[in-house]
């Protein structure tokens, strides 16, 4: 699994009083005039001395640092070897860290916009605090500028992003004028959205590529709301929906598996049919080990391999209406079949592995592996496919 | 409720209170039953009214016994059918505004 | 928060509870059987209920959390203080499935020629003898025809081609065709053609002229050879012979599903439905429309109609359903027509556009007949009723009337208002009103009146029969699949 956060030692003096959000830069040659926003990042094994006038630097060998006088050097541990020119990166220096925030190199980022949350699902992977850290859209605001424009797509998560209002708007529309071509997928749990003002301002944002990515963990109100631990939140979630699409924004549905929404997952997807026909992508998940799962497994965890049979049903339910259907998180060999067209590899490169099981199988390239939290539990008729 | 048979056989009245069953209801459950029997409805006073029944003269007593009991049930079952609109007429009304109005947008009340 | 109030609610907190009962939603039910009812609300949802669960669920004691409360709050029939969005989406479904109504009408039939070689005694159209060219339609009518047409504001225009014999007079079709397609360079509109045909004077010329211009064609197969030519007599005798060679031919011009077959039933197929089944299967048609026998035009003056009554039509329908589904079990997709537009109703938001299952009707707002003269008529019963010598459904004249006089006539408009099927006896409260139609021109015709006493009517028997039967087949697993193949979604 990929770090993307760590401790890191500063070498020399720095100067830090707050956090420092910036972009990488291995160039030693950029213009002078650059070098004091970005953070000089120093890979190859040479014994150089270090460009002057960047505003902070990270090396991986200590004996490369010849001379001492520069200051907010820092010493990254080798697991962060992935980092590359155009990285943005944030300095923690209360807590003497590091948090890398884009990766330009990965096809997804995921930018996390708040830790609070308005739903406190069973299976929540990120679970809510309760703080205030209005600091973070501030951060995304000033790094979306930073962002390299050959981004593709990415992801807005939390917590709720919608608690932030007025700032996502804004968020938005900043992305829309840096960074045209990027596709920006929100996850959210749809219940602000009945502030239909919100939604207005978000329409008139005309952001190119848009999307809501909205669970919807049943076709029973109590049901949902007993898995999101929120009263009112079926409610609130699917006339979220409705505004949004009554103002013509994209909205996905996605529907986490497991114990608890497996029985009624063809009914689930009746109701789809019936009642959010016009949304613009199903997404059927598979639980993840994280979080609040642990605490809830005994509610939880069921063998993916014994819901096939309600999963191939919805799965033929929604294709008979031509949906655009994904199955995320379900490995190939736990997967009836007729499934395997819509199962997409879709973990983030930062977070997947294999398991022993799965050595010498023949798709393993076409599998999406597993979360390196699936360690934890995972079904027990995984197998190599020869 | 009264029954009572005339000396033809295929001619049967029953009376029914309104106050058990409203005019709508029995009505309606007339007019369920038209290719079945014909149906003369008198006010005997303002709580009762006769129902007389004219069948088919094809019919037998076990056929005439049967569309009796398929009268009755039928009966019950419009007088649940007045419960239910009448509960959901307010909401019938609000979907139907909801249906026509010029947009699909949810407004907070 | 203080560190993880790891604190979790189960289920039961999010449940109604039990001294705030759940409120009921607007829905209509209707006989199964003797135990059952078909529960239906305004989206056209079903479910069904014994009687004892449908007293509980009105007397507000059905239990909560029971797969039953479960399916009711789903499928929104009942709603509680956590699901009024129910009251939304209700809407939105209901909203949908009336949008057709702004289309308008889109099916528009030209009948180019009263001509024709067969004398079939079904035949709703007086037809005439075929070197009588008096009896077909000018360029003059069609283009006044064409111009009606493009009035309508439908997206999409489907221009059927009828008789008589319509290729008797195909140089007035090539003409309506290049016309249409040429106003709609600037229209821009979905153009669909069709000509409905007897094949016998199919040619490589008329081919070549379909290929280019895409139109389809519709072609009558009655059944086998013998059942087929007992209902379409001609001269030679053979018309089962020239209408599958014309079948072939346009397969191999125009390819496999360039052409589709509609039969008629009569009192001679009454008893042979597996064996037009079997023909049409033979024939290479992936499905049948198994069509009840209408009462207009010849048909009721060579009395075949009084010849069977619903009855004997249904014991048909279900026998030819149960083969085809037995079929389909055997791993070969055969659909029924008629099933698959009610299902397409059971289960969908969308209207199929079946014009004789539409409240308001479809005569006139979803479909139209130019007859040869100019007559126009709400839709091609209406023309038949004509032949008989009633004109309660004629429109008007494209010679005389403007399209805004006989779209708006009270003719047309009083019909469709006081026959919608929300409203009148019998079927405002029926489960399966947002199955069924209203056809007007169906009770006028056979009871002279134009609403109809339904329980007296054919058209609500068989319907009512067909759709009970439809719910009783979802019942099974096995068969529930294969009908929802044929579900148009």
């Amino acid at each position: 699994m990929m770090k993307l956060y760590s401790r890191i030692k500063p070498l020399t003096n720095t100067n830090l009083t707050k956090r420092f959000l910036a972009k990488i830069s291995d160039n030693p040659n950029i213009p002078n005039a650059l070098r004091s926003g970005l953070i000089f990042l120093k890979k190859n094994n040479e014994r150089m001395p270090l460009p002057s006038g960047f505003h902070s630097y990270f090396i991986f060998d200590e004996n490369h640092l010849s001379d001492k006088n520069f200051g907010n050097v820092f010493l990254l541990p080798p697991e962060f070897n992935y980092l590359a020119n155009d990285d943005i990166a944030v300095i923690n220096p209360e807590k003497s860290a590091v948090k890398i925030l884009f990766r330009k190199n990965s096809p997804f980022n995921s930018i996390l916009v708040t830790e609070n949350c308005n739903n406190f699902c069973l299976m929540c992977s990120q679970p809510p605090r309760n703080i205030n850290d209005r600091y973070l859209i501030n951060e995304i605001l000033s790094m979306i500028p930073l962002i390299s424009p050959t981004a593709t797509e990415i992801g807005i998560t939390g917590g709720e992003p919608t608690l932030l209002g007025e700032d996502l708007v804004t968020m938005f529309k900043r992305f829309k004028a840096c960074l045209p071509n990027t596709a920006i997928h929100v996850l959210t749990n749809g219940r602000n959205f009945t502030n239909t003002n919100l939604v207005k301002n978000i329409a008139s944002v005309v952001h190119p590529d848009l999307m809501f990515g909205i669970p919807l963990y049943s076709d029973v109100p109590s049901i949902h709301d007993y898995v999101v631990q929120a009263k009112n939140a079926y409610n609130e979630t699917l006339k979220g929906i409705i505004n949004l699409k009554s103002l013509n924004q994209k909205v996905e549905i996605r529907v986490v598996i497991h114990k608890q929404t497996y029985q009624r997952l063809p009914q689930l997807a009746e109701f789809i049919t019936r009642n959010l026909l016009f949304v613009d992508h199903v997404a059927l998940m598979g639980l993840e080990m994280m979080g609040f799962t642990k605490a809830n497994i005994d509610s939880l965890w069921i063998d993916p391999a014994d819901y096939q049979s309600e999963l191939v049903e919805a799965v033929k339910i929604l294709d008979r209406f031509r949906m655009n259907i994904s199955i995320y998180n379900h490995q190939l060999c736990l997967l009836d079949k007729s499934l395997w067209r819509f199962a997409k590899k879709s973990i983030s490169d930062w977070k997947n592995e294999y398991m022993p099981e799965c050595s010498g199988c023949s798709i393993k390239s076409e599998c999406g592996g597993f979360f390196s939290s699936a360690h934890y539990k995972y079904s027990k008729h995984i197998q190599a496919i020869v | 409720m009264n029954t009572g048979k005339d000396t033809q056989p295929i001619e049967y009245f029953e009376i029914f209170c309104l106050s058990t069953y409203s005019l709508n209801a029995i009505k309606k459950t007339c007019y369920k039953f038209s290719s079945d029997f014909s149906v003369k409805l008198e006010k005997v006073d303002d709580e009762k009214i006769k129902v007389g029944f004219t069948f088919n003269p094809n019919a037998d007593n076990e056929m005439r016994a049967d569309l009796i009991r398929q009268f009755h049930n039928e009966l019950l079952d419009q007088d649940l059918r007045e419960i239910v609109f009448k509960e959901t007429e307010g909401v019938r009304n609000l979907i139907l505004a909801h249906a026509f109005s010029k947009t699909t947008l949810i407004e907070p009340e | 928060m203080s560190e993880a109030r790891l604190k979790f609610q189960p289920l039961s907190s999010y449940e109604s509870k039990e001294n705030t009962p759940y409120k009921l939603l607007p829905f209509n039910f209707t006989h199964l059987d003797s135990n059952r009812y078909v529960l239906t609300n305004l989206a056209g949802e079903y479910l069904v209920l014994t009687k004892h669960e449908l007293d509980l669920l009105i007397s507000k004691k059905l239990p909560i959390g029971t797969i039953n409360y479960n399916n009711l709050i789903a499928k929104n029939f009942i709603y509680d203080q956590s699901s009024d969005v129910a009251i939304n989406l209700i809407a939105l479904k209901f909203r949908t499935k009336k949008s057709f109504l702004s289309e308008f009408t889109s099916l528009h039939l030209f009948v180019v020629s009263l001509r024709c070689d067969h004398s079939c005694p079904y035949c709703q159209v007086s037809r005439q003898n075929v070197d009588t060219s008096q009896f077909d339609m000018t360029k003059e009518t069609a283009n006044k025809g064409i111009a009606f047409a493009f009035k309508s504001p439908s997206r999409s225009l489907k221009f059927e081609f009828q008789g008589g014999e319509s290729l008797l007079n195909f140089q007035l079709i090539k003409y309506i065709v290049l016309t249409v397609e040429e106003r709609n360079k600037i229209e821009n509109r979905d153009i669909q053609f069709v000509i409905a045909t007897n094949l016998v004077f199919i040619s490589d010329e008329i081919l070549s002229f379909c290929n280019e211009h895409k139109v389809l064609i519709s072609t009558s197969l009655d059944g086998p050879e013998d059942l087929h030519n007992k209902n379409r007599p001609r001269p030679g005798k053979n018309s089962h012979q020239l209408t599958i060679q014309g079948i072939n031919k346009v397969r191999e011009a125009l390819g496999p599903q360039s052409v589709s077959a509609l039969m008629t039933t009569t009192k001679a197929s009454l008893t042979r439905v597996k064996d037009v089944i079997d023909e049409y299967i033979t024939q290479g048609f992936n499905s049948i429309f198994l069509r009840p026998l209408s009462p207009y035009g010849f048909a009721i003056k060579t009395k075949s109609y009084k010849k069977y009554d619903t009855q004997e039509w249904l014991k048909f329908y279900f026998e030819g359903l149960a083969y085809i589904i037995e079929i389909n079990k055997s791993g070969h997709y055969f659909a029924e027509q008629y099933a698959s537009i009610i299902l397409s109703k059971m289960y969908t938001p969308t209207e199929p556009g079946y014009v004789d299952l539409q409240s308001p009707a479809g005569i006139g707002i979803s479909a139209i007949v130019f007859n040869y003269n100019g007559d126009v008529y709400a839709s091609d019963e209406a023309r038949m009723l004509a032949e008989m010598k009633d004109e309660t459904f004629k429109l008007g004249n494209l010679d005389n009337n403007s399209y805004e006089e006989i779209i708006g006539s009270d003719k047309l408009l009083d019909v469709l208002e006081q026959t919608m099927s929300e409203s009148v006896p019998g079927c405002s409260e029926c489960a399966f009103q947002p199955y069924c139609g209203s056809d007007p021109v169906f009770h006028h015709a056979t009871q002279n009146d134009m609403v109809g006493n339904k329980p007296n009517s054919f058209f609500c028997h068989k319907n009512m029969e067909v759709f009970k039967h439809l719910v009783r087949l979802m019942e099974d697993p096995d068969t529930r699949k294969i009908l929802l193949d044929w579900v148009r979604c």
